[in-house]
């Protein structure tokens, strides 16, 4: 009943359901697989900012050249070797000379720094390890000339030792500079005159060039090995980057603290905050003073479903076959639809119809067989209205006989169970025939007690009064009042030759012919109340078998009330045949157990 | 907690630095002497580890230049701020003035060891223009630039680093009998004029550690011309 679209319904609900699932499922395999990629990520990046700074101090070097191989950078230092101290006019000179270099070399490797200012600090250093000359160095405020000496520092002795080189310092905890040095070559065949040296301080601008090159979130930090905090030197992040190192502190000396990161210089991935970072120390004389840079990236992870489209930009939209989903939501639609005029709609107009054909007298009752579903059991109680509603009007009801008049309350049951007995009606008349009168009908068209022919059945109308005087009584007790087994058929055929006989109907048959003479004549003997009731005792327990035989159920069936329902019955057949007695049989009709009642005029 | 002795007025550091050359070596001023160190190209400090460093952690790149003669390439000590040469004879510790200074300057203690007579002082100066933290016995401080702490050693041997620029590190060697201590020029050459007649020992120092020894005696009129050059250690053979 109304399986189809109740079917429709539980599988769109599944659908629902699963496709929920699915988002979940798919979210969650997303953040996973996200958080994997990230950290993939993170690895590669760190090695290409370790990379990026070989390289840029390679170009570094390389741009120093220039520097180096000045004429007048060379003869300056000459010059200072040959003094006790550098002479004011050799220091001067040459601080003019680098600081067009300084521009030269900004350019040549496209550092050219905030705000129009050289970031690149050039120094020419003699032999002895004296500063002869500097330009753009950020400290200078803080050094005297005649004190200056830069050779200490390893990157420098090297140069004057003929090593190219690079280095990384870190000064007052907080400062990096990238230095590299190259020996200055005044004499073929001698050593190297002095060297020249190019220092770039690690600030924004510096980590804004190395983003901009390799797209990675960076920010360089000192964690002094004396000191109690982190600093923050530089940060720079990718324009649309969702990484964000503002605010950004690197709690105590957490970098420090981490064995793998003292031992090689790498830490493994962190989480700070939002994002997942990885801690680097950088080579050089930094690798000692803490500095290094961290790396960062955010797992941008789905909370939710609700944050699908939240997170999605156009092009996610249009990766959505939005085709295939619209043809599925049609068909699903037309689906549901077909299910519903099939189930409902169809037989809802044929309810109606029906209906109409009742009101236009074209039909007597709602023709139950042609109804389906519930609407089957709504013509049902229609035609059980009217029915009581005829009954109370005073005429004669066309119903069969009511089973629980018979039987008292009877158990619930489906509908098209074997509870119609035989006495109620039929969904449908069967193939040739039509519905037939109810037992009522059936007794109402009984022939008079005289044995006149049989009439077609009236809806109504008084008992017929015996024709004759009384019969005789018999001179010795009647042949039984139960007809044989043959004579049932006999009696019903007598009944279905009526045009409106009713086969679901209790069934009231014909006197037979020597039997209302007999009646006619007198013949006429009582029966014991003791006898009638073991017969109707032996009629229940007949009808409890073949109710059971049929598989219908007995619960609620007893004798008291069956036996007092055969007497009402009894009563009213015998008034209205003017006969002794009738007598109840147990047949099975259609797979289900019904009662037969005879008249009975002896 | 030790009270920090800071000096911070350059004339102060002036007058400390001055000292030994006005007060000569001995009452009556006599000779000179005139010698020279040899075998500083094999002696390699140790802020210069970078040289010899195999871990890589010093520097992203390292490579000699090619108009560079390879001799010409080892990392070796500055006699004029590596070896100290420690005076011993006649005299006191009055040369020493104010004490000894060891300058921080070019990422570098200069020079890198100093020989004392007991009851004489040591002055850290800061000539960088950024801030040293040197720590060793009984001293563990910042000294931002242009600064000075005083420090009387207690052992015979202090060594002094620093925990903000590695290449520094000092050592302070306290000795009877020093009276002064002097420095080579940067190709070796020695020449200690004003000295007093009398009989001298000079030991070389390099890293805090006696390398050799020479002894000698100054006459009352001339110069001693040492001809055994003071080797603190056998030539280099090869730089590196």
């Amino acid at each position: 009943m109304m399986l189809l679209s109740r079917f429709w319904y539980a599988i769109l609900g599944v659908a629902l359901a699963a496709a929920i699932a699915f988002v979940y499922v798919g979210i969650h395999q997303h953040n996973r697989i996200r958080e994997t990629d990230t950290r993939l990520i993170i690895d590669h990046d760190r090695d290409i900012v370790d990379w990026y700074l070989r390289i840029d101090s390679r170009r570094r070097l390389d741009a120093l050249a220039i520097v180096s191989i000045d004429d007048q950078v060379r003869n300056g230092i000459v010059k200072a070797n040959a003094q006790e101290k550098v002479a004011h006019e050799v220091r001067e000179a040459m601080k003019k000379r680098l600081g067009d270099l300084a521009q030269k070399f900004s350019g040549l490797i496209k550092d050219e720094g905030k705000g129009g200012a050289v970031p690149i600090a050039l120094f020419a250093v003699d032999a002895r390890g004296r500063v002869v000359s500097h330009v753009n160095f950020d400290r200078a405020g803080q050094v005297k000339d005649d004190t200056f000496e830069l050779g200490g520092f390893p990157v420098v002795a090297d140069a004057l030792h003929g090593w190219l080189r690079d280095d990384t310092w870190v000064f007052d905890r907080d400062s990096i500079y990238r230095v590299v040095a190259r020996p200055v070559v005044a004499a073929e065949g001698a050593p190297p005159a002095g060297a020249v040296v190019a220092v770039r301080r690690v600030d924004d601008g510096f980590a804004k060039t190395l983003v901009d090159r390799t797209e990675v979130p960076v920010a360089f930090y000192v964690a002094a090995p004396d000191g109690d905090a982190v600093k923050v030197a530089a940060r720079a992040v990718p324009d649309k980057s969702d990484v964000s190192f503002d605010g950004f502190t690197i709690e105590g000396k957490s970098p420090a603290d981490d064995k793998s990161y003292q031992e090689t210089g790498s830490s493994p991935l962190r989480q700070a905050g939002p994002m997942t970072v990885a801690y680097s120390r950088l080579i050089g004389m930094s690798w000692e003073s803490g500095a290094g840079y961290v790396v960062a990236r955010k797992v941008t992870s789905i909370a939710d479903p609700s944050a699908l489209l939240a997170g999605a930009d156009e092009s996610d939209k249009k990766a959505v076959p939005m085709g295939l989903l619209i043809g599925i939501a049609l068909a699903a639609i037309l689906i549901g639809i077909g299910a519903t005029v099939v189930e409902h709609g169809m037989p809802l107009t044929k309810l109606s119809r029906e209906a109409n054909k009742f009101a236009k007298g074209q039909q007597d009752a709602l023709p139950l067989a042609k109804l389906s579903g519930p609407f089957r059991k709504i013509g049902q109680e229609v035609n059980e209205g009217v029915e009581r509603v005829i009954a109370k009007g005073g005429g004669a009801s066309r119903k069969a006989a009511d089973l629980e008049q018979i039987l008292g309350p009877v158990p619930a049951a489906p509908q098209m169970s074997a509870f119609s007995f035989g006495l109620a009606p039929e969904p449908g008349p069967a193939p040739g025939r039509q519905s037939g009168p109810s037992v009522d009908d059936m007794l109402a068209n009984l022939p008079p007690a005289a044995g006149a022919a049989p009439e077609p059945a009236k809806p109504a109308g008084p008992p017929p009064k015996p024709a004759g005087p009384p019969p005789k009584p018999a001179a010795k007790p009647a042949a039984p009042v139960v007809p044989p087994a043959p004579a049932a058929p006999v009696i019903s055929s007598l009944v279905e030759d009526s045009s409106e006989a009713e086969d679901d109907a209790t069934m009231v048959q014909k006197i037979p012919e020597e039997l209302m003479a007999a009646a006619k004549s007198g013949e006429v003997r009582a029966i014991e109340t003791a006898d009638e009731l073991v017969q109707w005792r032996q009629t229940f327990d007949e009808f409890v078998n073949m109710r059971q035989k049929c598989g219908e159920p007995t619960t609620g069936l007893s004798f008291e009330k069956f036996q007092g329902q055969l007497r009402k019955n009894k009563e009213q057949l015998v008034k209205q045949y003017n006969c002794k007695r009738v007598k109840f049989t147990v047949y099975e009709k259609d797979g289900k157990a019904a009662l037969k009642a005879t008249p009975i005029k002896d | 907690m030790r009270p920090r002795r800071t000096l911070r007025s350059p004339l102060v550091v002036a007058l400390s630095l001055l000292a030994p050359l006005a007060l000569s070596l001995g009452a009556a001023r006599a000779g000179d002497l005139k010698a020279r160190v040899t075998g500083f190209e094999s002696l390699r400090p140790a802020a210069l580890a970078s040289a010899t460093a195999a871990d890589k952690k010093l520097f992203t790149l390292r490579e000699f230049d090619p108009l560079v003669p390879p001799k010409y390439t080892n990392i070796s000590a500055k006699p004029d701020k590596d070896v100290t040469l420690a005076i011993y004879g006649a005299g006191d510790k009055s040369g020493f003035g104010l004490g000894a200074v060891i300058r921080l300057a070019g990422g570098r203690a200069v020079p890198s060891t100093v020989v004392i007579p007991p009851g004489v002082a040591v002055f850290f100066r800061n000539d960088d223009p950024f801030v040293h933290h040197v720590k060793g016995p009984e001293l563990s401080r910042d000294l931002r630039p242009g600064e000075s702490h005083k420090l009387e050693p207690k052992g015979k041997l202090s060594e002094f680093t620093d925990d903000l620029v590695p290449s520094v590190k000092a050592w302070v060697v306290v000795e009877d009998g020093v009276i002064a201590n002097r420095w080579p020029n940067p190709d070796g050459s020695v020449r200690i004029t004003d000295m007093a007649d009398a009989e001298y020992t000079i030991k070389a120092f390099f890293e805090g550690k006696a390398k050799t020894s020479v002894t000698f005696k100054v006459p009352a009129k001339g110069s001693v011309d040492l001809k055994e050059p003071i080797a603190v250690a056998p030539p280099a053979a090869s730089g590196k």
